[in-house]
């Protein structure tokens, strides 16, 4: 087994928003960060609809991705396992947030929070990648106001992956670990405030055969 | 060859990769945008139709509100009677919604069906762009 510890090769953060209908979206917001050096991984994603008019939609999305570059130590089938620690404060753990206020007796809304950790050996962002649920939440019609955290302060995770190629002993390997938090919110009369916060360092990575 | 020991041209590997990454996840955003507002006006279509002459009555009316909604936020302050005068505000708006609707000579089932219709393709839509496809071996270990 080989390990790797930071520094990692790179990181870097991208975001998307989209949104269509009658509604004020300023206060949407969008940030994050990936650190090669200290392996922190942060996404802040905000989706807000306020000041609806009859129908409103809206898609957030945003990812902190960190890649790695390491030599295969064996010919065939790799494991690679991500050691991942939640490095957030008290106030600030990863968690997915929102409410929905009701403005007519005829309201309805449709509204998807998914935060999703992704392993991967690029070559196109569909090919050969794990996907690792952290947290989702769904909600209809009725309002109200909801909060899960995804992981507690100091919790430590391992998440494995076994890349569907083979390689040989000695060959690069790039890889890429992505915290990818995305919300989609359809409003007809009424205010929705969703927010999905994830804070991570990612420890080590262990690179095996199989 | 670089500092960290990794060849010059596996530099140029990881950033085409950024840039791939990038490019696919905006393709896949625009056609989702597209979509979106496909169903959007859709769905302006059809309340239209189903609204008829009445139509321009029914926006004039949302305008309004999205105004006074507008103009009464600021005196929401994060106390017991900001609370307090938030909570009558939003009862009131309910209230003249619904007798908006009744007024209207409309039937408020049918509007909700309308926006039903509309709300399940987007569930569709965004089902499908989130679609998860799994590697052979996944998990937490």
């Amino acid at each position: 087994m080989v390990t790797h510890f930071r520094p990692f090769y790179a990181g870097w953060a991208d975001e998307s928003e989209s949104h269509a209908g009658d509604a004020n979206f300023s206060n949407t917001y969008l940030d994050a960060s990936a650190n090669n050096v200290t392996g922190e991984i942060d996404t802040l994603n905000r989706n807000w609809i306020l000041f609806p008019g009859d129908s409103a939609s809206q898609v957030t999305q945003i990812s902190a991705n960190m890649q790695f570059y390491f030599q295969s130590p064996v010919s065939g089938s790799l494991r690679i396992v991500a050691t991942v620690i939640c490095s957030s404060t008290v106030s600030n753990e990863p968690h997915i947030q929102g409410s929905l206020d009701d403005e007519s007796g005829w309201s309805n809304a449709s509204i998807t929070q998914e935060s999703t950790l992704t392993m991967g050996i690029p070559g196109g962002i569909d090919v050969n990648i794990a996907r690792y649920p952290l947290a989702s939440h769904s909600r209809g019609d009725d309002d109200g106001s909801w909060f899960y955290r995804i992981a507690e302060l100091g919790e430590i995770r391992r998440y494995g992956y076994v890349p569907n190629i083979t390689f040989t002993a000695g060959q690069w390997v790039l890889m890429q670990l992505t915290i990818f938090d995305e919300q989609h919110a359809w409003v007809n009369d009424m205010i929705f405030k969703g927010q999905i916060k994830n804070h991570w360092a990612i420890y080590a990575l262990d690179i095996t055969g199989v | 060859m670089n500092g960290r020991g990794i060849p010059r041209d596996l530099e140029y590997a990881a950033i085409q990769s950024r840039l791939d990454y990038m490019k696919s996840r905006d393709a896949k955003s625009e056609e989702l945008i597209n979509r979106l507002k496909q169903i959007q006006e859709g769905y302006t279509r059809e309340l239209d139709d189903f609204l008829g002459a009445k139509s321009k009555e029914y926006k004039a009316f949302y305008e309004k509100r999205r105004e006074a909604a507008r103009r009464m936020q600021a005196q929401f302050k994060p106390t017991p009677e900001g609370g307090k005068s938030e909570i009558e505000f939003k009862k009131k708006r309910l209230a003249e919604a619904n007798e908006f609707i009744k007024n209207l000579g409309i039937n408020g089932n049918d509007l909700k069906s309308i926006r039903n219709k509309y709300q399940e393709q987007f569930r569709q839509v965004v089902g499908k762009a989130t679609e998860l496809t799994n590697s052979k071996k996944e998990g937490l270990w």
